[in-house]
Parts: C-alpha cells; structure tokens; sequence
C-alpha cells in the first residue's frame, strides 16, 4: 500500500479562470491536516489552556501552527498545514497531553474557499445562517448544513472570504452546488496547494 | 366543526421553526432530529417488567406543552432540551439536558 498514489476528492473536477475580472473566487485547498481535538472530561478549560485556545462557541482561533474552530463544548476542529502524514495530528496529541485527545481527520474532510464580496449571495442560496456582517464578525465558525451536506462554516477575513470544511465524500457534490450557485456571478475556479 | 376551524391562529413569524440551541444560538429545526420525551425517567434496576414496559414503550401524547430532546444532529451534535407546544408549535424554552426547564401553564 506503500506507493498507493496521494489521491484528491475533487480530481474529477475541471478548473476554469473567468475571462473577465471574478466576481467570486472558489478554491480547492489541498495539502491541510485535520484533526479532531476532544478534551478528557471535565478537562475542557485546561486542554484549551494548554493549546492557547478559546472555548467560546462560534469563534475561532487562529495560530501560527493551527486554526482552531470549536464545534461542541471540550471539541475543536484544528486545521494545520502538511497533508495527510499524520505527523499534525501527533504534534497535537503530544501538545494536549493528558487533557485531551486528537484523532487524525486529514484524509476524512476537504477544505473549500469562497472569496469575493457576492459570496454572501452564494452562500444564502444554501446555508440557513444569517451571515450578514452587521451579525457575523471575522473568525465566525457554525456547523451546519448546505445543499444537504453537513459543513463548518469559518469566516476567514472581511473580503470576505469563507472556509467551508466538508466531509471528502461529499466534497465533490458539494462542490457543485457551489459552483451552480456561483454561475450567475465570473466566477474563478481554481486549486491552492499548500502541502 | 372542520379541522381548519379548530386550529389556533397562525402567526406567521413562527412559520420557520427555530428551536435556541445553548452552544449554537438559533437555528433551523431541519438541523434537528426529535428524540421524543424527555421527562421520562428509568426506572431503578431491579424494577419489574412493567416498570421497564413503561419507561420503554408508554407515552403521554399531550396536547399543550410538551418537555422534549432534540438533537442538534448538523450543529454541535448535542442533546437540547426544549419546551415546544405540541398544538402551535410555540417553544417557551430550550436549554442543555441538565437544565430544568420552565413548563408554561397552557
């Protein structure tokens, strides 16, 4: 199994460049690490503590080596760079120590990235959040549900630019979704790779 | 009488059925699953069998105010407990499964 070749879920997708300045930009980012860190009962606040991170729900936390997006109480998404080695996953479960524990994900979500100011008219064709961003400041994190796949929703900066993190199998449908809202906009489609 | 007569009044801004999560903030019931009654309680192990009967299969079908779980299944996958009136839809309050909730009188 050693030489199976590193595959991607959207390596059916074919990629487009608008012919005229984008109104909205989506991406395939590839080469992230995931994990799920869970703190050890009763051990929430010292887990986040120990890793510098919130506990406040909807907000994330961004390092260097990491972002953090909580999901449920004692229970955050962390998102590094690196791929699928597995070696973010360790880094993370020896930082935790006995507060907290972190199973790898990399392989089991894709991150996806809508950019642009009309992405608040992408997204609302999908999401049941009010994103507005009188409502939504910058570092937001929700996970729900668009196009009947459940994602994490992280608002990254103010352009404004969306992470959405789906699960890798329904990645490529709901890669479609995006794309079919986005058509009435130019829109750019392309891949980042930051591993 | 009819059916549609006896219905209360509709208000149209509870159409949308939200339902207060305490981790997430208001959302759609579509990110919801029902998980029935949650006032039920188990009865002691060495209960009889009609004891462990009832606390499997019995329910009260009420109509008014209802204390129930709905599991918050495409958010933060907890268990919320909310008030829900069974005849309008109303919710009087939600809360996490340790909260004791205050049921209105109807």
């Amino acid at each position: 199994m050693a030489n199976t070749p590193i595959r991607n879920p959207l390596d059916a997708v074919t990629f487009t460049t608008a012919e005229y300045q984008p109104d909205i930009v989506l991406s395939d980012v590839r080469g992230k690490s995931f994990c799920q860190l869970m703190a050890r009962r009763g051990k929430a606040d010292e887990l986040a503590q120990r890793m510098g991170i919130s506990t406040a729900p909807g907000q994330s936390t961004v390092t260097e080596a990491y972002t953090a997006l909580p999901l449920s109480p004692g229970q955050w998404l962390m998102i590094g760079d690196g791929g699928r080695d597995g070696e973010f996953t360790q880094t993370i479960t020896g930082q935790a120590g006995d507060a907290g524990y972190a199973s790898e994900q990399s392989h089991a979500r894709t991150l996806l990235r809508i950019q642009g100011l009309l992405a608040y008219d992408v997204l609302a064709k999908g999401v049941r959040l009010d994103l507005d961003p009188l409502h939504v400041p910058v570092g937001f994190v929700a996970q729900t549900v668009a196009a009947q796949v459940g994602l994490t929703l992280h608002k990254v900066d103010d352009q404004p630019t969306f992470d959405l993190i789906v699960y890798a199998g329904f990645a490529e449908s709901f890669w479609h979704w995006l794309v079919d809202a986005s058509e009435e906009y130019t829109v750019d489609t392309t891949v980042i790779d930051q591993g | 009488m009819n059916a549609c007569a006896m219905r209360p009044a509709f208000n149209r801004d509870k159409i949308m059925h939200q339902i207060q999560c305490p981790w997430c903030g208001v959302r759609d019931e579509a990110e919801f699953q029902y998980k029935g009654d949650a006032t039920v309680v188990r009865p002691a192990d060495d209960a009889d069998e009609a004891g462990f009967f009832r606390y499997v299969y019995l329910r009260d079908n009420p109509k008014g105010w209802h204390t129930e779980w709905w599991h918050h299944v495409a958010g933060c996958r907890q268990f919320v407990k909310v008030v829900r009136n069974t005849l309008t839809h109303e919710v009087a309050a939600t809360g996490t499964p340790a909260d004791t909730l205050q049921v209105p009188e109807s």
